[in-house]
């Protein structure tokens, strides 16, 4: 991997700095501007979305390493401001860009009360998303991954439900517990490599033995096991995704999930390969877990946003799974998953604020037959969920199927007790598949189908034009991916084709075997 | 006139101080408001002055006042950031005062004659400057921390804080005077020079027993653990914009004396062989301070108080970086200021300042509860004080894109490259501490933003002034943590400084013995540590001392 292209125009930057100019725009708007506030908000979104085609447009699928590199020098000791785009973040910048202004669109009836302050946050939120999956300098990346946490911090603690403050703060520090240690890993990093340079690229190259790999792997790791959240890291998501405004759980699911698993597939997987390969296993376990336990936990809940929350755990699950397979169709597969979630688990966060701002309650029990007095509705909820269940045409089947082909392929190629152990996680897992399609319809079937049991439900609204044009969008997106994957999976292939053949070639000991011995068994550096 | 050139910087800010008490009498009551502008305007004169200076290497060079001062970018960077704080807790009382009922213009000429004891503290080389320096500055604050006229409380502020300052002053001067017993000498780099010409010829004890004395006593001033007893009280007691010059000027002026006084000492061939070196006293002190501070400020429900624990948390993450030496460049085995310590100062100053500023600028008349509950609503009520408690806050607790992110990640980043070994488990448990302290950092936003008062909203006071310094602080941090580059430049540059070149004149060839060192050496100077040992050790005869080398007397 390297650098393949260099911008000629800085369209990374473009996409990174037009939401924070609209925040900026926005901080000078008088406070009761409510529609002035809305529309600079969209219209930054936009902006941001815009630049990013030109990203999709200028991005050479056939090109491993960073495409359209922009490279300033930031700070003496070795930090640069560097971004770049290659296929293991090409298309999760698009799902942010995408996403973005589709939640803030959601927001127009559902955020009434200071709302200059909930786009400056939509808005700053969306750049450090952005800078966070396009930096590849680590304490670029660090920057923006903190920046991250105050505005979800905001968002939930200002805007959200009943127990909004003690979500907040436990978001707040359940993530940062994480990070503060990466925070010295990264550091330690830089050491180790000369005190140089913070560049990913130069992390990459750092010879680390394998005690160093392991601490380090484990610093990074948690930081990211948090932020997915992998199962048993996973106690803050309910609690945040339940407070949360739905924008909030829409952005928070997905997007923001992503950072975790996209930080093992860009820094824990890559930077420390042989660490990789001991905490592999363990943690494909805990993936297992997380679906199965997941499933159950959401299975049993009678509130809508809470099951959708803990399917967030289960679909997560698939994505480590596939990632830690490390064969190519399985990584490909967790890429599209991590994009699929955010569609269909984003799709269905949206679902449960427009039911929540008709009814103002988000329990099952409160509804029933609602696809009744709701056609287009019930027809958005139905795609979105089949789609986040698997059903072959949609989005969720391309990457369930890489994901769980892509394991029993590197099950049944390890052979031995570790791969007896990888096929019987990968059968748990397929488990999970059929776990998701009963909970997902139980649910759909009481809201949507049967008599109508509360009065009230008899003459819901349907959606609006708004409302169904943002579902509208993502149904568009869960079709296009389920049937031509290709446009998405062709853009992944040559990064991850790169990434794992680094990886596998990295490892200390596939270079002890290459070189000649060591002198007193040294491990070369 | 070029030595009164190279303190232009103090003289102005002592005249400051004199032409403030001079308005102050011309000035009607209720009318004292433009003298902060006044004292900031003196303050900012200063402020250019050493800048220039520093910026002019030839005043450097020149030994001035026989050498009591060093006019280095140490001195200067430091002056600077008193200065900064200075200026901006003037502008802060502006309006702060009249409201509390503190009427009289004497505020204003006290903060400026703080600073001037400030600076001369940070400049100082000799210890009778340096304590003249402390007292200067401490006095001044022991009036201000007492001087608000209707309240108790700052009557026992100013009260606490002057009689531990003064029991801290007076650790100070019997270090002072152990140092002088040892080797005849104040100046610091004179010191070093004869401890090392005479060898083992001193009594190793008194200079250990000296260098104990004085980090206690500088401790005491940083708001160390476990001399930190006193800050959270004075801090709540004192009227805010006093308590914003505490936390940002003294303790900024405080660890760069501390640093030079330790690390110059530190040259001195007396601590070899210790089973704790003054290094180990810094790590105590730090980790002592580092939890003190982040969880005792946990259960804190006043936010000046919590403040004050974050104060005390930030001079453990200090202290860390003290002890964290570095080469001194161009002269191998010389250790001197860790480079991420200025500006980890200057980045706290800035922040502190902030968030006690807007406080500053809260309540009304005679009230003095700082509760949590006081600031719930403010972030919808007062907007732009929400965003400068906001950023500040943030900021304290090393969030980026803030000064306070850049200056913790620079300050570990530094600690873990100049001693990689030993570091790491420290750095770790600094950074798990941080996330305690990121509870109650977020408690105070958590009140100000998700929070509506029960009863009815505290008002602001409305301030142009106070707006002013609370924007320059936002600036700043903002500034500070994307842009950092002059003033990380700057922070290096001040570090280089720091350890005081006690070789910049020949050493002699072959050491010496110690009544020929080069400077006239004071009747009997040998006579205090004789005193001392012969009162340590009883009857027992000595040693004479030109039994050289034989090793020091093993204690009874």
């Amino acid at each position: 991997m390297g650098i393949e292209t260099r911008a000629i125009t800085p369209f990374l930057t473009m996409t990174l700095v037009l939401p924070l100019l609209g925040a900026l725009l926005l901080a000078m708007i008088p406070a009761d501007r409510a529609r002035a506030h809305r529309a600079v908000s969209l219209v930054a979104s936009l902006g941001a979305f815009l630049a990013s085609l030109s990203i999709w447009v200028n991005f050479n699928p056939a090109l491993a390493g960073f495409q359209l590199v922009e490279d300033h020098a930031w700070m003496a000791f070795g930090a640069r401001y560097t971004v770049g785009v290659d296929g293991i973040n090409l298309l999760l910048v698009m799902l942010t860009t995408v996403l973005t202004p589709l939640t803030i669109l959601s927001t127009f009836g559902a955020i009434q009360k200071r709302t200059r302050e909930f786009h400056i946050a939509m808005l700053v939120l969306e750049t450090s998303m952005l800078g966070t999956l396009l930096a590849m300098d680590m304490l670029l990346f660090f920057f923006f991954w903190e920046i991250m946490l105050v505005p979800m911090y905001l968002i939930i603690g200002i805007w959200g439900g009943e127990r909004r403050i003690y979500a907040a703060v436990k978001f707040f520090l359940y993530t940062t517990i994480g990070s503060v240690l990466m925070f010295v890993g990264i550091i330690y990093l830089y050491i180790q490599g000369g005190s140089t340079s913070f560049a990913y690229l130069d992390a990459l190259k750092t010879g680390l033995d394998l005690q160093q790999q392991f601490w380090l792997f484990a610093a990074f790791g948690l930081a990211f096991a948090i932020k997915v959240p992998l199962f048993p890291f996973h106690t803050w998501l309910p609690d945040a995704h339940v407070e949360a405004p739905t924008a909030g759980s829409v952005i928070l699911a997905g997007v923001l999930l992503k950072m975790g698993t996209y930080g093992f597939l860009r820094f824990a997987i890559p930077l420390f390969p042989d660490a990789a390969g001991t905490f592999g296993m363990p943690i494909m376990l805990l993936a297992v877990i997380g679906i199965v336990y997941g499933s159950f936990v959401a299975w049993a809940q009678d509130d809508i946003k809470k099951l959708v929350a803990y399917s967030s755990v289960a679909h997560l699950g698939f994505v480590m799974l596939g990632m830690f397979a490390l064969t190519a169709e399985a990584v490909q597969g967790s890429i599209l998953q991590m994009v699929n979630h955010g569609v269909s688990t984003g799709g269905l966060f949206l679902l449960v604020g427009v039911l929540y701002e008709r009814r103002h309650t988000r329990l099952i029990a409160a509804y029933g037959g609602i696809a009744k007095p709701m056609k287009v509705f019930a027809f958005f909820m139905v795609v979105i969920t089949l789609s986040s269940i698997g059903l072959p045409g949609t989005n969720g089947f391309v990457g369930e199927f890489l994901i769980l082909a892509g394991t029993f392929r590197e099950a049944l190629s390890t052979g031995g007790d570790a791969g007896t152990a990888m096929l019987v996680m990968g059968i748990v897992a397929s488990t999970g598949v059929v776990l998701g399609a009963i909970y997902m319809l139980t649910m759909v079937r009481k809201v949507l189908f049967g008599p109508i049991t509360h009065a009230e439900n008899a003459n819901l609204p349907d959606v609006t034009f708004r409302e169904g044009f943002v579902l509208g969008t993502l149904v568009v997106l869960v079709f296009w991916i389920g049937i031509f994957p290709n446009v998405f999976l062709s853009r992944t292939t040559a990064s991850v084709g790169a990434l794992i053949d680094t990886c596998k070639g990295r490892t200390v000991l596939h270079r002890l075997a290459d070189l000649p011995a060591a002198p007193d068994g040294e491990v070369y550096r | 006139m070029s030595d009164l050139l190279a303190i232009s910087p103090l003289i102005v800010c002592a005249v400051t101080g004199l032409l403030v008490m001079a308005l102050d009498l011309l000035a009607g009551e209720g009318r004292k408001g433009f003298l902060a502008w006044v004292t900031m305007g003196g303050f900012a004169v200063a402020g250019v002055l050493a800048y220039l200076l520093w910026r002019t290497p030839v005043a450097l060079t020149h030994p001035f006042f026989s050498g009591v001062f060093a006019l280095d970018p140490h001195g200067w960077f430091f002056a600077e950031v008193v200065l900064l704080s200075g200026g901006l807790a003037a502008l802060l009382a502006a309006d702060h005062n009249p409201e509390q009922g503190i009427q009289g213009g004497e505020t204003y000429s006290l903060l400026a004659f703080s600073v001037t004891g400030a600076i001369l503290l940070v400049v100082a080389t000799d210890l009778i400057t340096l304590f003249l320096g402390l007292e200067i500055m401490s006095l001044s604050l022991y009036v201000l921390a007492a001087s608000k006229p209707t309240s108790a409380f700052s009557a026992e502020a100013g009260m606490k804080y002057f009689l531990l300052g003064g029991v801290a002053s007076a650790f100070l001067l019997m270090g002072a005077a152990f140092l002088y017993g040892a080797t005849g000498h104040l100046g610091l780099a004179d010191i070093v020079r004869v401890l090392a010409a005479k060898g083992a010829d001193t009594d190793p004890l008194l200079v250990q027993g000296a260098v104990v004395l004085l980090v206690v006593a500088l401790g005491f001033k940083v708001a160390a653990a476990p001399f930190h007893f006193w800050t959270p009280d004075v801090y709540e007691g004192a009227p805010t914009p006093i308590t914003a010059f505490m936390a940002g000027a003294v303790k900024a002026a405080a660890f760069a004396v501390l640093a030079r006084v330790l690390l110059t000492l530190s040259r001195a061939p007396v601590f070899t062989g210790l089973d704790v070196t003054p290094g180990d006293l810094l790590l105590g002190l730090s980790v002592l301070s580092m939890i003190f501070g982040n969880v005792m400020g946990v259960v804190q429900t006043n936010v000046k108080r919590i403040l004050a624990y974050s104060s005390i948390a930030h001079a453990g993450y200090i202290l860390l970086g003290v002890w964290a030496t570095q080469n001194l460049e161009g002269t191998p085995g010389v250790q001197t200021l860790n480079d991420a310590v200025p500006f980890y100062l200057l980045a706290y100053a800035v922040a502190t300042v902030g968030a006690f500023g807007v406080l500053a600028l809260l309540g009304r008349a005679g009230e003095e509860d700082m509760s949590l509950d006081r600031i719930a609503g403010l972030g919808r009520r007062h907007p732009a004080l929400g965003v400068a408690l906001l950023v500040s806050v943030l900021s304290l607790a090393g969030l980026p894109p803030l000064g306070g992110f850049l200056a913790k990640f620079n300050l570990f980043r530094q600690v873990l490259t100049a001693n990689p070994g030993t570091s790491l488990p420290w750095v770790v448990l600094a950074v798990l501490l941080s996330v305690v302290a990121l509870y109650y950092y977020l408690r105070i936003i958590l009140y100000a933003f998700f929070r509506e008062p029960e009863g009815e909203p505290v008002p602001a006071i409305a301030s142009r002034a106070g707006g002013i310094a609370l924007a320059v602080t936002v600036i700043l941090t903002l500034a500070l943590g994307v842009a950092p580059g002059v003033f990380l430049d700057a922070s290096h540059t001040a570090a280089q400084a720091t350890v005081l070149a006690a070789d910049a004149r020949p050493a002699p060839a072959v050491p010496a013995p110690a009544a020929s060192a080069p400077a006239p050496r004071p009747r009997g100077d040998a006579d205090p540590a004789r005193m001392l040992r012969s009162f340590q050790t009883g009857s027992r005869r000595m040693p004479v001392p030109a039994e050289r080398p034989a090793p020091p007397p093993s204690r009874p």
